[in-house]
């Protein structure tokens, strides 16, 4: 089979979710066309056109930049059918109604390329359904491809098949899905809501129904449920919020309309409160009303009881919050199911159910239970799917509460457990999940993971508890390890040349003891290996420098004893960049400060999309200390020598901007254009796919002949440019845009960046530079300011602005 | 009339109940065999010398003092010797000290409780076996075999008894502008010259002979604290067999008049070329003294926990007893006159305080006196150092936190007998007079402040407090899932966190000055305070909730009120924080900014 490329898309409907589905795909640089009905008036790309337009200002933005927006092509029904033909994708995302997607598909199925895959982004409706009055080629082509919303940042996609569709173009899809646009694909079986909102569905009514049972209001259900429970931050009322009520009372309306005589049906009814919030047009977020609103600076929410809106802001009760973070689940389930406390009677009673509904609908809905826990994790946020809790809080236990609850009247509904989680190979277990594989009722056996060749670029693909996979500590070659780093190899034929050095951090902080084993990694690969990856597993890659583990060298010694400590970090960057190898950062979430300039230093970086890169360090009074403003200085001089007819500060400006003004980009995309990522770095979308890239880069620049940059000289500013960066931010403070503090910072970080007192177009070196940094550095260490601002983001999280 | 009953309750409360300390000493080498009726027994006798031998003298010492006769010799105060003599008898200075030395070897745990009621029963003449015994710690510690067998036997059995002299007129706190010269002798030993002030049990007719022991500087030493060398001189230099010999050129100038402890004689020291022999190395003596100093510290929160418990039982008495107006809410008494004004909340206030304060310093302390023995011989090295860490930290608090709220409770004491308070008769004034100085000597309470944050917090980039923190985290998560124990979890666990930034910012604050460390650290090591009693209170509510729980049984009263005392520690005493902290937080600033000459 020759190879299956996705050249351009159609995205039929330019709602919120086609549009998002668009802007999703030009972030993948794929040619899209999204489509909607001709316009009444003006340009009859009209409605396609505005929706384009919404994207920008949409937040959380679907786009990596917003001048994306303006490679999506804006299309309508009347002009454009003919232009169908030349995609090789079509995702239909029309409203949510059978009789409008038939019409839409009659309209557009003789246009369709003969080799062209059609899919329905449908949250719900019978693919089966959907795909009647196709032909035999065009079913055998079709299927449901369900995004999340936000789709660029909601990892899952549900891939339904009907019994026609073409095993074939499942696999080019979910091939397409996966490695391109940075997805996690589950496969659904054709049931209503499919999987997650399925699931996810019944979880928030069970939650409505037991949070009135115990009397817990709605923004203490939100932080009980929320990032404590492992969960999304926003909870459960504030996501539907979010998501908007209108398509909560859909998915539930779904539920009810296609699942008639389901044991659960009863339990399927719009809860009251949802349905008065719908009919007075409180839908959410969108309308500025749901169950929660916001009234100027005060964020209140509804009191069921007296219909009316109230001061929000309810924590969980400590005690709970404790049990919570228990981290044995045996333990923390035990606990809440015996607490006498209503928002732990609670919690159980919603797992409970949550975990009774998964159990008796896993056979029909999904082909194993790790696609549920995947599905539950992926689309809803979860930290652990309902199977993967379950089962590490002790399988047969927590069943035998279920049914105890069943029998004894406590559980929501009275549906019986099936008898495979009693009986049979997952009881004898402990749990449907197991080394060789996941339970799937279906089949009745332990099923393993889609070993479809995109996968293999996965090195560490997200895995179930319970499951055996390699795991991203320890696996491959350790070559050296201790409390800081390790440094080490993956197995296999060439990549085993390149060294990779994980941070042991648990947020990879640059301390010391981390920049040591850098050292010894870099001199390792320039003996042994052909070249050297700085990756470290999941997220971040670096929140920045260490500064509590340079605490004690501080107090000890004062502001001087810190110098060769910060010259170290400084000569460490130095020897990263101009290491004998190449060396690749291999890049993915927060790369801040220190962690900015870690990756900055090295040869290359292939980062993931969702990247998010910036020198933040004036957010605690401080400038970039570890060689970030020599860095930036050289960038401008190296670009102005391309372009010798523009001033220097020209360049400069980006940088001084960006540092000065701790900007972090919202993307890969965006740390491009802001500098932080070369024209030949690469942007890598899904995230265990980033050391896979980072590895061949490493091994392909050392094959193709890679050699260290020339230390060159590089052209300052000098005087006259801190003058002229003086004169900005002298307005900006006076017109009160900035702080006393914000100044004395700029003008440091413009004096450092310029090269200090010296004519313009000096010629320095980045030592020097990197001498400016240090000096400046330590005389804010000990400026008040500076100290409010550090203890105000170690007290609060939040930057001060003093 | 004053009266003092040994609190043997509680102390077996704290030592078998709360802190489990006899399983905890008996992992000691030595100590297997250890056990609780021993120790309850060791204490109950302990309990009543002191009761009935001690505390009878406490007013006769306070009204008679010490008297320094013309030949320069100090007579104590009547049954003060006889006291001694008994003390002896009944063997016990020997109860912690090293069989090697004729000691009983019991552990630094059972000496604690002792010590809490010798001050009890009689701070001013406690202090006389108390230096005895910091000077045994000390030659123990740092002496030469030859040294131990010829001096550690006699102080063990109270033949001899012991002091230590610091001071000099010039120097108190800043012992490194000590003047006093040690010039070597021909036989190794050293002719000592100086004055002393200050000198607890400086001279006295309880003993045969007194052990000083003198920091002094050699003639080549370098200036500062680290030119200090550290002697015995005894007042009778002994013989090779410990027979006495001849009259050491060490002499008492004079006695001091003081506020309190009239008992015990504070002696102005004159030495003119004292015999004297070196512990430990050349200009290394602070350090030995030191060993004499921490345990002294532990000492004087002993003597302040011991004071508060003795005029918590004369108030509470009194106000049991005294009957004067009605209650508030309608007589209580109605057959009486008058009410007993125990009826009265802010009477409950002031005994609560002081029972609040008494009963949790007793936790704190013999939880430190258990850290002290696990320091000294547990088997495992990891866990001698992790104890002596805590004890290490923890010393400076139980040294001014205890003696700070000792001054605070026997002031309210003394508030709660009214113009009965003020006068001698009841003897609740003598225990405000007494506890004053614990606030002062062996390292005022702001040098125990600056030692906390300075030393022992900053000093190691806070990794003594969060291993103390860890273990408070540890009850938290067992203890704070519990919706019973939530009152009592739930502050704790948010001071911890408190802390946790207060910390952090004074370390920041200090990079710019180390006066931003010096204007927090008295509020600091108040708010270290209360997050050892809140830990503590919270430990003894569990226990107390434990016993009280329904199960049909009666409920021993006991913890009905420790119950009680917990809760009103909770909501009465720890809110202080609040303001402590942003006392704290508010920097050197408004202490630094007036200049001296505008005061």
């Amino acid at each position: 089979m020759s190879q299956f490329i996705v050249r351009k898309v159609a995205v039929l409907g330019a709602g919120v979710m086609g549009a998002q589905i668009a802007a999703h795909l030009v972030n993948a640089r794929v040619e899209v066309m999204l489509y909607d009905l001709p316009a009444r008036e003006g340009p009859k790309s009209g409605i396609a056109m505005k929706a384009i337009e919404g994207l920008k200002k949409l937040s959380p933005a679907p786009m990596g930049h917003p001048d994306l927006a303006a490679f999506i092509v804006p299309a309508n029904y009347e002009e454009h059918l003919e232009a169908l033909r030349g995609c090789d994708l079509v995702i239909e995302a029309i409203a949510e109604r059978m009789d409008w997607k038939h019409d839409l598909y009659r309209k557009v199925a003789p246009f369709l390329g003969e080799q062209a895959i059609f899919a329905t982004n449908t949250s719900g409706l019978s693919i089966t359904r959907l795909a009647e009055g196709f032909d035999e080629s065009l079913r055998a082509r079709f299927c449901g491809v369900h995004f999340f919303n936000p789709p660029r940042y909601m990892h899952l996609v549900e891939l339904i098949p009907t019994a026609s569709t073409d095993a074939a173009i499942l696999d080019r899809l979910e091939t397409f899905l996966t490695t391109t646009l940075g997805k996690g694909v589950v496969r659904a079986k054709d049931t209503p809501n499919f999987i997650a909102n399925r699931i996810g569905t019944f979880g928030m009514l069970a939650t409505f129904a037991q949070a009135e049972k115990f009397g817990i209001p709605y923004d203490v259900v939100d932080d009980l449920t929320g990032e404590k429970l492992g969960r999304a931050k926003s909870g459960t009322f504030r996501t539907a919020d979010v998501v908007g009520l209108d398509t909560l009372g859909h998915v539930i309306r779904t539920l009810q309309d296609t699942l008639k005589g389901d044991a659960f049906e009863p339990l399927y009814a719009t809860p009251p409160v949802l349905a008065a919030l719908l009919e007075k047009g409180a839908l959410g977020q969108k309308v500025g009303a749901g169950f929660y609103r916001k009234v100027g600076a005060e964020i209140q929410r509804l009191d069921p009881a007296r219909g009316e809106y109230v001061k929000s802001g309810g924590k969980a009760d400590e005690t709970v919050v404790r049990i919570l973070k228990k981290k044995d689940a045996a333990e923390r389930i035990k606990l809440l199911r015996e607490s006498t406390n209503p928002q732990a009677q609670f919690l159980w009673a919603m797992l409970r159910d949550s975990w009774q509904y998964a159990a008796i609908n896993l056979t029909d809905i999904a082909d194993s239970a790790r696609d549920l826990d995947l599905a539950m994790r992926w689309g809803f946020g979860m930290r652990e799917g309902p199977f993967e809790t379950w089962q590490a809080a002790g399988w047969t236990q927590v069943a035998q509460w279920i049914r105890d609850d069943i029998a004894a009247g406590k559980a929501w509904a009275s549906v019986p457990l099936p008898s495979w989680v009693f009986e049979g190979p997952v009881a004898e277990r402990g749990g449907p999940h197991q080394p060789e594989g996941s339970w799937s009722p279906g089949r009745a056996a332990f099923v393993g993971r889609s070993m479809l060749p995109v996968y293999s670029r996965q090195l560490f693909r997200a895995t179930v508890r319970g499951e055996t996979a390699p795991d991203p500590l320890t696996a491959g070659q350790t070559v050296f390890e201790d409390a800081a780093v390790r440094l080490w190899t993956l197995e296999g034929r060439g990549v085993d040349r390149v060294l990779i050095v994980s941070n042991k951090h648990k947020v990879r902080a640059i301390g010391p003891g981390f920049i040591q084993g850098l050292l010894k990694g870099i001199d390792l690969a320039e003996q042994e290996h052909d070249g050297l990856v700085v990756w470290a597993p999941g997220e971040p890659f670096s929140y920045g420098a260490d500064l509590e583990a340079m605490l004690p060298t501080f107090m000890a010694g004062g502001a001087k004893a810190f110098e060769p400590l910060q010259k170290g970090l400084q000569d460490a960057m130095l020897r990263l960049r101009y290491a004998q190898v190449p060396t690749v950062a291999a890049l993915s979430g927060m790369a801040l400060g220190g962690g900015c300039e870690l990756a900055s230093y090295c040869a290359r970086r292939v980062a993931s999309l969702e990247s998010y890169i910036g020198l933040v360090e004036v957010g605690v009074g401080l400038i970039p200390g570890g060689g970030g403003l020599a860095w930036g200085a050289r960038r401008a001089s190296e670009e102005q020598a391309l372009a010798p007819e523009a001033p220097l500060l020209h360049f400069l400006k980006k940088y001084f901007m960006a540092a000065g003004t701790a900007q972090v980009s919202r993307s890969a995309i965006e740390a491009q254009q802001m500098g932080y990522l070369l024209s030949d770095d690469r942007i890598v979308f899904h995230p265990q796919e980033v050391l896979y890239g980072a590895v061949r880069e490493a091994k392909a620049m050392r094959d193709a002949g890679w050699r260290a940059p020339r230390r060159a000289s590089l052209r300052v500013a000098g005087r006259p440019g801190i003058a002229t960066i003086q004169a900005q931010l002298v307005n900006m403070r006076d017109g009160g845009y900035i702080s006393a503090h914000d100044f004395h910072l700029g003008r440091t970080i413009a004096e450092v960046m310029c090269g200090g007192d010296v004519e313009a177009g000096s010629v320095v070196d980045e030592g020097w530079i990197m001498g400016l940094e240090r000096k400046a550095f330590m005389s804010l260490m000990t400026h008040p300011k500076t100290q409010e601002r550090v203890m105000g983001m170690m007290q609060t999280g939040k930057p001060v602005r003093n | 009339m004053p009266h003092y009953q040994p609190p043997l309750r509680d102390i077996r409360f704290v030592m078998h109940e709360v802190l489990g300390t006899v399983e905890q000493l008996r992992e000691l080498p030595g100590q297997a065999e250890l056990g609780a009726d021993l120790v309850d027994q060791v204490l109950e006798e302990g309990g009543r010398f002191c009761a009935e031998v001690l505390f009878p003298l406490n007013r006769v010492g306070d009204t008679e003092g010490c008297v320094r006769q013309a030949d320069g010799s100090v007579r104590t105060p009547t049954g003060f010797k006889a006291a001694w003599e008994a003390f002896k008898a009944g063997g016990w200075p020997t109860l912690t000290c090293a069989p090697d030395f004729g000691g009983q070897g019991l552990p630094v745990s059972v000496g604690m409780p002792f010590q809490e009621m010798l001050n009890s029963a009689n701070q001013a003449w406690a202090m006389y076996p108390g230096l005895t015994h910091g000077a045994y710690n000390c030659l123990l510690a740092h002496g030469t075999p030859e040294q131990k067998s010829l001096y550690l036997p006699h102080m063990v059995s109270g033949e001899w008894t012991g002091t230590m002299c610091l001071t000099e007129p010039h120097c108190g706190t800043d012992l490194g502008m000590l003047r006093s010269r040690a010039e070597p002798n021909a036989d190794g030993s050293f002719a000592i010259t100086g004055t002393k002030i200050f000198i607890s049990s400086g001279e006295h007719d309880l003993a045969a002979n007194i052990v000083h022991l003198v920091l002094a500087r050699l003639p080549d030493a370098p200036a500062g604290t680290r030119g200090i060398s550290l002697f015995i001189v005894p007042k009778f230099l002994p013989a090779s067999d410990g027979s006495l010999g001849p009259r050491n050129g060490i002499a008492c100038g004079r006695l001091e008049e003081k506020m309190g402890i009239h008992g015990n004689a504070t002696c102005e020291m004159n030495l003119t070329g004292a015999t004297g022999w070196m512990v430990g190395e050349p200009n290394k003596g602070l350090n030995a003294m030191f060993v004499m100093m921490n345990a002294a510290r532990i000492g004087v929160g002993m003597q302040s926990l011991g004071l508060m418990e003795v005029a918590y039982q004369n108030s509470l008495a009194y106000a049991k007893d005294r009957l004067q107006s009605r209650a508030l809410t309608g007589p209580k008494a109605p057959d009486k006159a008058a009410d007993p004004i125990i009826v009265h909340p802010d009477v409950r206030r002031m005994l609560l305080t002081q029972k609040a304060w008494t009963e949790g310093a007793r936790c704190f302390a013999y939880w430190l006196a258990l850290q002290s023995d696990i320091a000294e011989s547990h088997p495992d090295e990891e866990a001698r150092k992790a104890a002596h860490d805590l004890l290490t930290l923890l010393t400076p608090v139980v040294k001014a936190f205890v003696t700070d709220n000792g001054f605070a409770s026997t002031n309210l004491a003394m508030q709660v007998f009214g113009g009965h308070g003020y006068i001698s008769e009841w003897g609740m004034e003598q225990h405000v007079r007494d506890a004053r100085i614990n606030m002062i000597y062996e390292g005022t309470n702001a040098i125990q402040s600056l030692d906390l944050l300075g030393r022992k917090v900053l000093g190691d980039n806070g990794t003594k407090l969060k291993a103390f923190g860890k273990i408070v985290q540890d009850f938290i998560e067992a203890e704070g899932t519990r919706e019973d124990m939530a009152e009592f979890v739930n502050p704790l666990a948010d001071l911890g966190e408190k802390v946790t930034k207060l910390t952090m910012e004074i370390g920041m604050k200090a990079f710019g000055s180390a006066d931003e460390a010096g204007a927090a650290a008295v509020d600091y090591l108040r708010i270290i305070g209360h997050l050892v009693h809140a830990y503590f209170w919270a430990r003894m509510a569990k226990v107390a909730l434990e016993r009280t729980a329904a199960d049909g049984q009666a409920v021993d009263p006991f913890y009905t009120a420790k119950l009680a005392t917990a809760r009103f520690y909770f909501a009465r005493l720890l809110p202080e924080t609040a303001g402590l902290i942003r006392s704290a937080r508010s920097g050197a600033a408004n202490l630094m900014a007036l200049p001296a000459e505008l005061f």
